[in-house]
């Protein structure tokens, strides 16, 4: 009994060795193996050498409990207590067995499944161990212990290369985040799993396994909770245990598992804490997936996070690189160079300073924007001196100014590329630029010079077919034809097919035609025309041609040359005046009919595509064609008038009918665009033929049978403008707006704009005005509607009260001659009204009377200019003024229908000076 | 919805608006395990089974009883996740706004009572119920309990959720540059990604009303490059980036996207919009074409 008292003294103390040896004496002084009191003796001596530690006789003692009391009351415990023992012991096999047998025991599952998998992994058995796992984490993750689970198990899926498995287990796991109690592990299984798949190209993998690491904040946060936790429970667990022996035992066997785990977390959140953030790394990775997956704007939205929320972050560099390159590719310049100034002057020095110099210039090059990119050149060659794309940027910044027309920095920036780079790869386009510098700035006879050096170093260089050409350019100039015809000849010879050959070819016209040799000439322009690929040449030498050929009272030649035109280039804009010619042409010979057959046939291949805007242009043409009648037959046919004999009167003309049957052949066929743009014709030609009633008509017609969508730019445009001056502005407004939508590339497109504003302004939505006008005038740069999209832009900023900016444009319509005219009226009159909305009376009095004394012609704005100066004059209390200023309006009798005119009738009369 | 749908719906809530054990954690780490609580004044009344041992002849048996404990002396109500808040965001992204509503209001309605205690899930469901409203287009309704949820809601978090209603309803209202600094003010806090996502897709409404089609594109493209998990957000996030992608004249990845919005959010709310936007498209394409 000493004994035994004393060992449970030793055990209460934790002195575990004394314990059990207390124990074990204990048992000695039992005679009776199977004495009652032997089980409980046998737990606690196996509790305490589990405790001590020593684990072979804790084995013991337990499998002496079990071979003596396989059914005694602490029967289950001592399985759990051999058990955890045997793994300790690192019997895994054993340990394993006995484990698995406590699985369906529910309250031991989880503690049996978390050995056996310890057991499994410990004895190189990861098969067995996923088995396990797998059977632990089913159906569903709901205790801390399965999330741990789930974690070794993605772990092990990932060992073994089965990545789909692992990855479907971090989701999971994402959604179980309040579960995990080891989110290190976690996120160095999803951090090792996304490079595996990046590394095997499965992007979308890669990234869920990213998007499962957990970041900094939230590890942290999580261990110290489960590390706060796990002390609580040590503590907790062994104050409800005093005084119980046998449970303080069992605490005790559990805690020291619990204790283990414990310093390991400990350690981990220790070492966790002196690692460097891994959050920007992480996301360089995320963006090198979006990158590779060819998703840059996804890439750019990552790359940004870096820059925005990890300032410190060394891979900011990185990071803004990677943005640089990425809106690069996806074609959004400014953003580049935005972002390129940005690196340069955080990374002046950094790694990649040299290449973003070269990308801010390259970029803007690539846009056209050549002020841009020599100002980024120029600037990069200061900043980043040692950039290995030093010297590209020295050509290209030539380059920049070269287009810019400034050949004299031009050359001095390819001699200094030359200086530094003689063999450089741009060396020879740098010298041929030289001498090109020379051409463009009238220097004949230096460029010559600097042609035959650039010739005499690459006769067959790059450049060589067009330093030949500039070479003959410059001989032209010196009027030394012969040598160009000599020249052009063996350059014909020697570049056949060559993209250039129409400027030589009108260079060898422009020889003969200088000398007079008029047939040659002509020959030399048709062979320009037919091959150039330039809009310019073409049609320089078109019209040379036809010029010469007039000189030589060859009609036929005329017509047909212009017939072959049209027809090898239908969209082409010379188009229309071919037709001209071909009418004046075929009208010299008498053929108006066979133009008129030319256009229809044409207009057959065309007039269902609503996108050629030509087809409008043959119908106007069709329709002049049509609205004269046709020359009667050649003198030489008809018979001579007898002296005093009269003419016999010709028969009535039908124009409508003759225009009605040159169209038959294309109404058979007709579509909706077709049967619209048919009615144009007809409208045109009543407008021709000075019937405006009829032609209101037409459009009025074509507004109502044909929906938007069926009409071609033109139509839109034009019944647009109709409808609204009509006041139908809801109708205008779909037209311009489907004009504007379907048809962005259309030469009408400054209607659908200035028409939208118009709408805009006259339902006073202000605001929505001024931006239609200025996209009208900034981004479309409108041509046909300048005027209208001026005047409406003023219109509208007067509107909004911005007067200084709304008295600018005025000023501007108003001083310009070409637009002399009713508009100069209108905007002179706001001037007025800008002047009286600012309260200075006399300066806008000033300014109405401009109107009605220089602008007599335009009523409206004369009527309305009186009317506002009395307004005025009275402000001013010179109501005598006023009331003449009335008065003279009353004299105007071209005025006495205005409204105004009787509102000046009443003010008078209220001023009791009624005439 | 059938008849038989809505008993469904019924039972559902019946079954786990009430169900589950209803602890009130103590600050001094106490659990109290009650049957039921109820709100009187600043006390949350816990109904608790006290067992009572045999005397004199009588059985033992167990007798119910309420204790009440103050707000201040409670850490947290222990109350398990209402089903109808997983349930709901699907039903409003398969486009049943209407049926999310009537799942989600009784929801709200219990836990009105506890909306500023720690642990009350009424945040979470009268930001639902709000964005149930908002999907059907009842802003009228929505608008007072957004006011409510800014004003009252238990973390800064719910406030912030709020904030982004309230910003969105300003990007409604076509005040787009007043939007944006509100919706960056939650993005540089918020820490739950709902709120962060919802932030993002409402900034990028923003953006695109002010025709700032970059920012717009890198806003939406926060839902889908870190939030996918976000399903409610998603198709809105994919709408605007391709209307923003239009915006920047890129077609193809317009079109793309579209066409991912509407192979896998197929019944959204947005669906219908996506395909007048791949209209538009298709539309615009042809305009850029060259003619035959």
């Amino acid at each position: 009994m000493k004994a035994y008292n004393g060992a449970m003294v030793a055990f209460n103390a934790g002195q575990w060795n004394e314990a059990a040896a207390g124990f074990e004496a204990t048992m000695k002084l039992l005679a009776d193996e199977k004495a009652p009191q032997m089980p409980p003796l046998l737990y606690l001596s196996g509790a305490a050498w589990f405790n001590a530690p020593d684990y072979v006789k804790a084995v013991e003692a337990f499998k002496r409990y079990l071979a003596k009391f396989p059914a005694g009351e602490k029967a289950g415990e001592v399985r759990l207590g051999l058990a955890r023992a045997l793994l300790r012991a690192q019997n895994f096999d054993e340990a394993a067995a006995l484990f698995a047998q406590m699985e369906a025991v529910p309250a031991l599952r989880e503690e049996a499944q978390s050995a056996q998998v310890q057991a499994y992994r410990e004895a190189g058995k990861p098969e067995k161990a996923i088995e396990v796992l797998e059977r632990m984490i089913a159906p569903e993750i709901r205790t801390t212990a399965q999330a741990g689970g789930a974690i070794t198990l993605a772990q092990l899926y990932a060992d073994k290369k089965e990545s789909a498995k692992a990855v479907a287990l971090l989701q999971k796991l994402e959604t179980k985040s309040a579960l995990i109690e080891n989110p290190v592990a976690l996120n160095g299984i999803a951090v090792k799993l996304g490079d595996d798949f990046l590394t095997a190209r499965q992007f979308a993998e890669a990234l869920a396994s990213y998007r499962a690491v957990r970041s900094r904040e939230e590890v942290i946060r999580f261990q110290k909770s489960r590390i706060a936790g796990m002390e609580q429970r040590l503590e907790m667990s062994v104050k409800g245990a005093v005084g119980n022996p046998q449970m303080m035992a069992q605490v005790q066997m559990i805690n020291a598992g619990v204790r283990d785990t414990l310093e390991e977390a400990k350690r981990l959140l220790e070492e966790y804490e002196k690692l460097p953030d891994f959050g920007p790394a992480l996301l360089l990775r995320m963006a090198r997936a979006f990158y590779d997956w060819e998703k840059r704007w996804e890439a750019i939205v990552v790359y940004d996070r870096v820059l925005t929320r990890y300032p410190q972050a060394t891979e900011r560099e990185a990071a803004l690189f990677g943005t640089i390159i990425a809106a690069a590719e996806v074609g959004q310049a400014k953003m580049c160079q935005r972002l390129c100034s940005q690196y340069m002057e955080q990374f002046k020095d950094g790694p990649n300073a040299g290449t973003v110099g070269y990308l801010s210039g390259a970029v803007a090059l690539q846009a056209q924007d050549f002020k841009g990119a020599e100002n980024y050149f120029g600037v990069m060659l200061e900043k980043v001196p040692n950039s290995e794309y030093k010297g590209t940027m020295r050509f290209l910044l030539g380059n920049t100014r070269f287009m810019q027309g400034n050949y004299e920095g031009a050359l001095k920036d390819y001699r200094k590329y030359l200086e530094d780079y003689p063999a450089g790869p741009e060396a020879e386009e740098a010298g041929y630029r030289i001498a090109l510098s020379a051409v463009f700035t009238g220097e004949y006879e230096k460029a010559m010079g600097l042609l035959q050096e650039y010739l005499g170093k690459h006769p067959q260089g790059n450049f060589a077919s067009d330093a030949r050409y500039r070479l003959m350019v410059c001989k032209y100039a010196a009027s030394l034809y012969a040598d160009v015809l000599a020249d052009g000849a063996n350059w014909l010879r020697d570049y056949p097919q060559n993209p250039q050959e129409g400027e030589v070819q009108a260079l060898v016209g422009d020889c003969h035609a200088a000398e007079n040799r008029l047939e040659e000439a002509v020959k030399a322009y048709q062979a320009a025309y037919q091959r150039t690929t330039s809009d310019e040449v073409l049609n320089y030498a078109l019209f040379e041609a036809s010029k010469h050929l007039q000189k030589l009272g060859k009609w036929p030649e005329v017509a047909a040359m212009f017939e072959e035109f049209v027809r090898a280039k239908p969209d082409h804009p010379a188009v229309v005046s071919a037709m001209f010619w071909i009418g004046k042409a075929r009208a010299k010979e008498g053929k108006t009919e066979e133009a008129k057959t030319f256009l229809v046939e044409n207009l057959k291949k065309y007039i269902a595509e609503p996108k050629r805007e030509a087809v409008e242009l043959l119908l106007q043409q069709l329709a002049q064609l049509c609205a004269k009648r046709p020359r009667p037959a050649t003198p030489a046919a008809t018979a001579p008038l007898a002296a005093g004999e009269t003419p016999a009167p010709l028969p009535p003309y039908d124009a409508a009918a003759e225009l009605a049957k040159q169209l038959a052949p294309l109404e058979s066929t007709a579509d909706a665009t077709t049967k619209a743009r048919l009615l144009y014709a007809q409208a045109e030609l009543a407008r021709l033929t000075k019937k405006p009633a009829e032609a209101d008509r037409i459009f009025l017609e074509m507004a109502g049978r044909f929906k938007p969508e069926e009409l071609s730019p033109v139509l839109l445009a034009q019944l647009g403008d109709f409808l609204f001056a009509r006041g139908d502005a809801d109708k205008a407004a779909a037209l311009f707006q489907s004009l504007r939508e379907d048809f962005p590339k259309s030469d009408y497109l400054d209607y659908a704009y200035t028409g939208l504003g118009d709408v805009a302004l006259a339902q006073k939505q202000n605001d929505k005005a001024l931006e239609l006008y200025t996209e009208a005038l900034d981004k479309i740069g409108a041509t046909t509607k300048l005027k209208e999209a001026t005047l409406g832009k003023a219109r509208a900023l007067f509107a909004l009260k911005r007067y200084d900016e709304a008295r600018k444009l005025f000023e501007q319509v108003a001083s310009i001659r070409e637009w002399r005219g009713e508009s100069t009226a209108f905007a002179v009159y706001s001037l007025g009204e800008i002047e009286a909305e600012q309260g200075k009376h006399a300066e806008a009095i000033a300014l109405y009377r401009r109107v009605f004394v220089a602008y007599q012609k335009y009523l409206p704005w004369v009527a309305k200019s009186y009317l506002r100066a009395a307004d005025n004059f009275d402000k001013l209390g010179k109501r005598q003024d006023a009331i003449d200023n009335l008065k003279e309006m009353l004299r105007n009798e071209k005025l006495t229908k205005f409204p105004e005119t009787e509102e000046a009738r009443k003010r008078l009369s209220e001023w009791g000076a009624a005439t | 919805m059938g008849g038989g749908n809505m008993k469904w719906l019924a039972a559902l809530l019946l079954a786990t608006v009430s169900a589950g054990a209803q602890n009130i954690v103590l600050k001094d780490g106490k659990v109290v395990t009650s049957k039921g609580l109820r709100r009187q004044g600043d006390t949350i009344m816990a109904t608790i089974e006290i067992p009572v041992p045999a005397i004199e002849g009588k059985p033992a048996h167990v007798q119910t009883g309420e204790v009440g404990y103050p707000l201040p002396q409670i850490a947290r109500l222990d109350f398990p996740e209402p089903a109808q808040l997983r349930t709901a965001p699907d039903l409003i992204l398969a486009g049943k706004a209407p049926e999310a509503l009537a799942l989600i209001e009784p929801v709200v309605k219990y836990y009105e009572p506890f909306r500023d205690a720690p642990g009350s899930w009424w945040d979470e469901a009268a930001l639902l119920k709000a964005e149930a409203l908002q999907a059907m287009g009842n802003y009228k309704d929505a608008e007072p309990l957004i006011q409510s949820l800014a004003r009252i809601g238990g973390d800064p978090e719910t406030a912030r959720a709020a904030k982004v209603f309230v910003g969105a309803g300003l990007t409604r209202r076509g005040e787009y540059a007043k939007a944006v600094p509100l919706f960056d003010e939650v993005l540089k806090d918020a820490v739950k990604p709902v709120t962060i996502a919802s932030a993002s897709v409402h900034k990028g409404q923003s953006h695109l009303g002010l025709k700032e089609y970059e920012s717009a594109l890198l806003a939406f493209l926060q839902v889908p490059v870190f939030y996918p998990g976000q399903k409610l957000l998603v198709p809105q996030a994919l709408l605007g980036s391709a209307k923003a992608y239009v915006g920047l004249e890129d077609l193809p990845q317009a079109r793309n996207t579209l066409n991912e919005l509407l192979k896998d959010y197929a019944a959204s709310p947005q669906a219908a919009e996506a395909r007048a936007e791949l209209d538009r498209v298709a539309r615009r394409e042809k305009a850029l074409a060259p003619p035959k």
